[in-house]
């Protein structure tokens, strides 16, 4: 296991324990994304790996609030529902009779998040729509007078979407401080790089041109991320957006970067494969 | 209608705390009193209708009434997915109300004209589809919009109008159809939806020989109207449809679906546009004199049908 960075703002033990609870729980993740996307024969398994630690981290800090009424996760790159099942699960929100079902007929868990799961506020499947909704539910606050949070993963392949841009003028035009947006960024999406499909953008620069705060990090720093969003935290002006440099497939070596992971489904060779390169990753 | 709109949306407002407005970028001091009155209570979305209707979700979620105002052509067709996807799927507490339906902005040109807006809409399960077609059916219909638990759309016309009945429903009973003309006597009952019925009623009350219809205003196009329209229609041996719609799609074809496979079916015939797009016909008066949409030209219509 790595060793963790101490992160600032925190005090030393409570922080290393913090880490190494993200840690361990990203692992429990990724072997139950391995179990789930093998029983189900489904795809997007790369998708789900590049943003585990990410989730972990969310729920690690947040799951408490994410229960009540005024703080809201949205995985809006929803073909990563792999990676929201298996943390919700980890979590115990979900229990393991729920993930036996996914992908299958009678069950609620799709391929995709719909908002009849339990710990799914919104559904998600057609990239865009996440982050505007949690605009919205963060805008409502103040005519509630009660702070509304939302935390919102979007992948960068899905900031091809004119509508993730409407959404970010609008939140930075408002001063929505309380939204906290994580862009996984792979650098891959389906049919092949990011900068292939829309040349090289500074995402960064772009959020911030619209009024939002940035920070970039390792998306599989757990330190890192913790840090970020404990500071996003603080910000009581603007959205933050922390941009997540990622790896697609990360945990399962042979998949790391291979876009084909993006489709391409586990057999039972794969599938053995997978969970001996994980448990290597895993050391 | 957009006064009256503003109006109803006021005295909702006060005493309704969780409603609250979103606009987008239009509506020129139409609603001064609201923001005047409800400071926090509402917020410009700007021209980015699709981010509009997902916010609205959003606020809805939080525990708000989302009351989404812009032009209805960009209203329904930028932010289709968001309907499907953001409110109808999830079911989400969020009234869409889009000013100037059908063509009360002919002679802006086809980009801000909606006649395909029934058709495309009521594909879309459990959205509740409104066309009231005065003021009158306006507070009916956004008060019954109020009262649901799932998202509305709502088409008004834009400026400011007569009533089309002289009677005041019994919404309880009349809500999805009611009948403004005629004792029930009559083999042909003309039925709209929309602010073209006051045409229809003009076409009727004013001919010199006399019409001997029934005419009824439909305010609502929900899915779930079939079975009532059916009911209340199933006498008549001609129904005919006028609409300021394309014909697919719309209240003809609701009526022509309501009544498919019944042993009793009414003729049902349709008045309205032609499936083309318009250019440089001018005003909604004047492109509705082309398709025979005037006082005149739904008289002659009726006179024809009658006299088959």
């Amino acid at each position: 296991m790595i060793d963790p960075q101490v992160p600032k703002n925190s005090s030393s033990i409570t922080s290393v324990n913090k880490v190494k609870e993200v840690q361990s729980r990203a692992i429990a993740i990724r072997e139950s994304i391995l179990k789930m996307s093998f029983e189900a024969s489904t795809p997007h398994i790369g998708s789900s790996l590049s943003c585990v630690d990410i989730l972990a981290a969310c729920y690690t800090l947040f799951e408490a609030e994410y229960l009540s009424d005024d703080s809201i996760f949205l995985l809006s790159k929803g073909h990563g529902a792999p990676a929201l099942y298996a943390t919700l699960r980890e979590f115990d929100v979900l229990n393991d009779n729920d993930l036996q079902g996914f992908g299958k007929a009678g069950s609620v868990l799709e391929e995709h998040p719909n908002h009849l799961i339990p710990g799914v506020v919104h559904p998600s499947g057609s990239l865009g729509h996440g982050l505007g909704f949690a605009a919205g539910f963060v805008l409502a606050g103040k005519a509630l007078g009660a702070k509304k949070r939302a935390t919102v993963v979007l992948s960068d392949g899905e900031c091809n979407e004119g509508t993730v841009w409407e959404a970010a003028l609008f939140a930075g035009g408002k001063g929505l401080a309380g939204l906290t947006a994580i862009v996984d960024r792979n650098g891959l999406q389906a049919t092949g790089s990011t900068s292939e499909s829309y040349g090289q953008i500074d995402i960064a620069d772009s959020f911030e041109s619209f009024g939002w705060s940035t920070t970039t990090i390792d998306g599989h720093d757990s330190a890192q991320i913790l840090s970020a969003l404990s500071e996003a935290r603080l910000n009581n002006d603007a959205p933050v957006c922390i941009i997540a440099d990622t790896v697609k497939g990360k945990g399962v070596s042979f998949m790391e970067n291979d876009n084909n992971w993006h489709y391409r489904k586990l057999d039972a060779e794969t599938f053995e494969m997978a969970q001996v390169a994980l448990a290597d990753s895993s050391k | 209608m957009r006064n009256s709109f503003a109006k109803s949306l006021h005295m909702v407002m006060k005493s309704q705390p969780e409603i609250f407005l979103v606009y987008g970028d239009i509506g020129n001091h139409l609603f001064d009193e609201i923001k005047n009155d409800f400071p926090g209570r509402y917020v410009n979305a700007g021209v980015a209708e699709s981010n509009m209707v997902t916010a609205a979700s959003g606020l809805a979620h939080a525990g708000l009434v989302p009351v989404c105002y812009t032009i209805n052509a960009f209203l329904y067709l930028k932010s289709l997915e968001q309907i499907k996807l953001d409110l109808a799927y999830p079911n989400r507490h969020v009234i869409l109300v889009g000013t100037g339906g059908g063509l009360s902005y002919g002679e802006l040109g086809t980009s801000h004209h909606s006649l395909e807006d029934y058709g495309v809409l009521r594909t879309i399960p459990n959205l509740r589809i409104f066309s009231p077609g005065d003021s009158l059916e306006l507070e009916m219909c956004f008060k019954s919009s109020l009262r649901s638990v799932g998202p509305s759309y709502i088409r008004i016309g834009k400026k400011e109008t007569e009533q089309i009945a002289n009677i005041t429903p019994d919404w309880s009973e009349d809500g999805l159809l009611y009948k403004y003309i005629g004792d029930g006597s009559s083999k042909l009952a003309v039925v709209s939806a929309g602010t073209v019925g006051l045409a229809v009623r003009e076409s009727i009350s004013s001919s010199a020989s006399g019409l001997a219809v029934d005419a009824f205003s439909a305010p609502e196009l929900s899915a779930a109207s079939a079975s009532f329209f059916v009911d209340k229609l199933k006498e008549y041996e001609y129904i005919l449809v006028v609409e300021e719609h394309y014909p697919h799609g719309g209240l003809f074809s609701l009526l022509a679906e309501a009544f498919a496979g019944k042993a009793k079916r009414p003729r049902i015939l349709r008045h309205g546009p032609s499936h083309e797009f318009i250019t440089g016909r001018g005003t909604q008066q004047e492109i509705r004199s082309t398709y025979g949409l005037s006082p005149e030209g739904i008289a002659a219509r009726i006179r024809e049908v009658i006299s088959n």
